[in-house]
């Protein structure tokens, strides 16, 4: 193994127990990815894609198997180490309506450093930057969520998982609610976070167009990666 | 303090239903308010009677009390003896007669049951503040009082409604039972009894009504805990010619009773109240976590941990309950009074019936066995000793209105904000 690698997953499997019935979400899956490489994930609907993401960035507990993040086992982590990681390596992007309602652009994209006590000034300051580099002009950072158009909203999410510099983005079908101009806008977004940041991007998505944009791309069938 | 602020601001978001919310909470705050004032005025009211009527021991004939026949008295030389006892801080001598008037039979002898019909006059210690027995205060309307070195002349202060009956004023001179007094004042008097009365100093009444004793002598105690003792002691001592009643056990004991049932009452209320309030907090905050449970899991996926949550709601539940409870005082600026006195008109109804015989327990003065005057206290009722009751808002009350909203946001919010910090993410992120 060498140290290019950022996640290493080996034989993950989650099960989930629904009803007192069985599902198996994800069946023995292995792979690893490079840091700075952006990876997408296809699948029919069931197939374990959410599940995959959420395992990765430690909402989610796996049931068997192991899974390695820069070094860690996120696979034994405790709440409040995993809470830790959420905080400082990762950013998330769901698929819509993620913003939190009422509160302004520059409000959400700030909103994970309230987490870790950055001081306001610095808080504003990362947000208008997160801001620029997603392309909202300054005249929307103070509208609320409610006033920006759907592109506008994912690009606003986009910069709030960048807002604590993490080294993963884990986005769950960023353009699931998006035609396809803002679709590219997002994905090229993320393929750029990952070319000239540096950054390990991890993207779900049911569009093969827009899969193809990464450099890897993981067809899941059944809760197996083929 | 940023979760703090979080969780306030989130009370904006559903401006309609937290405007309703804070309507109902303050409220049930009011009531709550309310209930700790009549639970506080009670209180204060039953510990003033202990302090003024608790200590006080009536000792009178024996026989005496009650309507029955008149004629006996008390020696003169109980007074010293009596506050020769160990806990004896006061003595107050006292003779009742009708006063004599030529046109009425029987005038000019003692009572002992008490006024039934027209005039009595009272002797009393000058240097003491006039009061009719269980009647209430005296007022001097004209003239003065009588003072110390009134004993042993031929004063008088008379109640306004004998002096008009008699048009008297002061100056005037008067005759009773044969010799010719001076009217040196004119009082006012909440009863009947009391404007007919006659006030004399009480050697002057001993020596002219040629009665040679007293009706009635009321022991003040040192403390309320040896009145029992003192009572023993009287009993002892002089159990085969007197009675003795300790206020304590006989019309104030039971006005007492009734002020400690409104009291228990009231504190059963502001409990309920309480219950109510914290009903509403965790309910609302109940609600709210359910309705944001996807949006907890998003602030955990970006970084919030368990502490922020729980800080969040918790704050949020606790800035609810205290508007609310300040709500509350507002209304309660606005309803007190009306809110006062229907507990006092309440207070007044259940009075306790009042048979003949107790001492009356009026503004704390030493009772005499009158049935009229008793009569005149039953029918105020509890409303006399709750007269002043005052259901106002005080910065001590707002006070603890705040302490109580913050206390009931943090007891109703624990649950519900627990259960928000423990949610899972992945699980409401997902979900429906
Ligand atoms: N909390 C849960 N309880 C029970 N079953 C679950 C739970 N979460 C996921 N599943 C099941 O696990 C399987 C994989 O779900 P997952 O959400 O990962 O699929 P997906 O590939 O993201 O699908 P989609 O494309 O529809 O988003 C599904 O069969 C789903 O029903
Ligand atoms: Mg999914």
């Amino acid at each position: 193994m060498n140290d290019r690698v950022a996640i290493r997953v080996e034989r993950l499997s989650k099960e989930f127990t629904f009803g007192g019935q069985r599902v198996q979400a994800l069946r023995e899956v292995s792979f690893s990815v490079e840091t700075g490489t952006m990876v997408s994930v296809v699948g029919p609907s069931g197939s374990g894609k959410t599940t995959l993401v959420n395992v990765l960035g430690g909402l989610d507990s796996p049931t068997a198997g192991e899974v390695w993040v820069e070094g860690r086992p996120i696979h034994v982590l405790r709440e409040a180490d995993l809470t830790e990681f959420r905080r400082r390596r990762v950013g998330f992007v769901f698929q819509a309506y993620n913003l939190i309602p009422g509160f302004s652009a520059l409000e959400n994209v700030g909103l994970p450093l309230e987490f870790d006590g950055t001081p306001r000034r610095r808080r504003e300051e990362r947000a208008r930057e997160c801001l620029e580099l997603v392309g909202l002009p300054p005249s929307r950072h103070r509208h609320t969520a409610a006033r920006l158009s759907g592109g506008e909203q994912q690009r606003v999410a986009v910069a709030r998982a960048l807002a604590n510099d993490p080294a993963f983005i884990l986005a769950d079908e960023p353009t699931g609610n998006l035609d396809s101009a803002n679709s590219d806008i997002i994905v090229n977004l993320l393929a750029s976070l990952a070319r000239e940041q540096g950054k390990t991007v991890v993207m779900v998505t049911h569009d093969r167009s827009l899969a193809a944009r990464a450099e890897r791309v993981f067809e899941m069938v059944d809760g197996r990666i083929l | 303090m940023r979760n703090i602020y979080r969780g306030f601001r989130s009370l904006r978001r559903n401006l309609a239903r937290t405007t309703v919310i804070l309507l109902i909470l303050g409220l049930v705050a009011c009531l709550s308010l309310a209930m700790l004032a009549v639970e506080r005025g009670v209180s204060s009211r039953v510990a003033e009677v202990e302090a003024t009527v608790g200590t006080l021991i009536d000792v009178r004939p024996a026989g005496a009390i009650g309507p029955g026949p008149d004629g006996e008295l008390l020696p003169l030389e109980l007074v010293d003896d009596l506050a020769l006892l160990d806990g004896v801080a006061d003595v107050v001598p006292l003779l009742v007669a009708r006063t004599a008037d030529p046109s009425r039979p029987g005038s000019g002898e003692p009572m002992q049951g008490g006024p039934r019909f027209g005039s009595f006059t009272l002797g009393v210690e000058p240097d003491r503040p006039l009061s009719v027995p269980g009647g209430g205060t005296v007022e001097i309307v004209s003239g003065r009082s009588l003072e110390p070195g009134d004993a042993g002349r031929a004063v008088v202060v008379v109640g306004a409604l004998l002096a008009s009956e008699r048009g008297l004023a002061v100056g005037s001179t008067v005759e009773f039972a044969g010799r010719d007094f001076e009217v040196v004042g004119i009082h006012e008097s909440e009863s009947r009894m009391g404007r007919s009365a006659v006030f004399m100093p009480l050697d002057t009444a001993v020596e002219v009504l040629g009665l040679g004793g007293l009706t009635q002598v009321t022991v003040r105690v040192t403390s309320i805990g040896e009145v029992d003792a003192v009572r023993e002691a009287i009993l002892a001592a002089w159990g085969e010619t007197v009675d003795v009643v300790a206020q304590k056990d006989s019309f104030a004991g039971r006005f007492e009773e009734t002020l400690g049932n409104l009291r228990a009452t009231s504190r059963i209320g502001l409990l309920l109240s309480l219950i109510a309030a914290g009903a509403v907090v965790f309910g609302t905050m109940f609600l709210v976590v359910r309705e944001r449970s996807r949006e907890i899991g998003i602030l955990k996926a970006i970084g919030a941990g368990r502490r922020d949550i729980a800080l969040q709601f918790g704050a949020e539940a606790v800035a609810l309950s205290l508007i609310g409870a300040l709500i509350g005082v507002i209304l309660l600026g606005l309803i007190g009074p009306s809110v006062a006195s229907a507990v006092v008109s309440l207070a007044g109804q259940s009075a306790p019936a009042v048979g003949p015989g107790g001492g009356p327990a009026g503004a704390g003065l030493p009772g005499g066995g009158m049935p009229g005057a008793q009569m005149f206290m039953a029918r105020q009722g509890v409303g006399v000793l709750l007269g002043s009751l005052d259901i106002t808002v005080t910065w001590a009350l707002a006070a603890c209105a705040a302490a109580g909203g913050v206390a009931l946001g943090l007891i109703g919010g624990l649950v519900p904000a627990l259960a928000a910090a423990n949610l899972k993410p992945a699980e409401v992120i997902r979900g429906e």
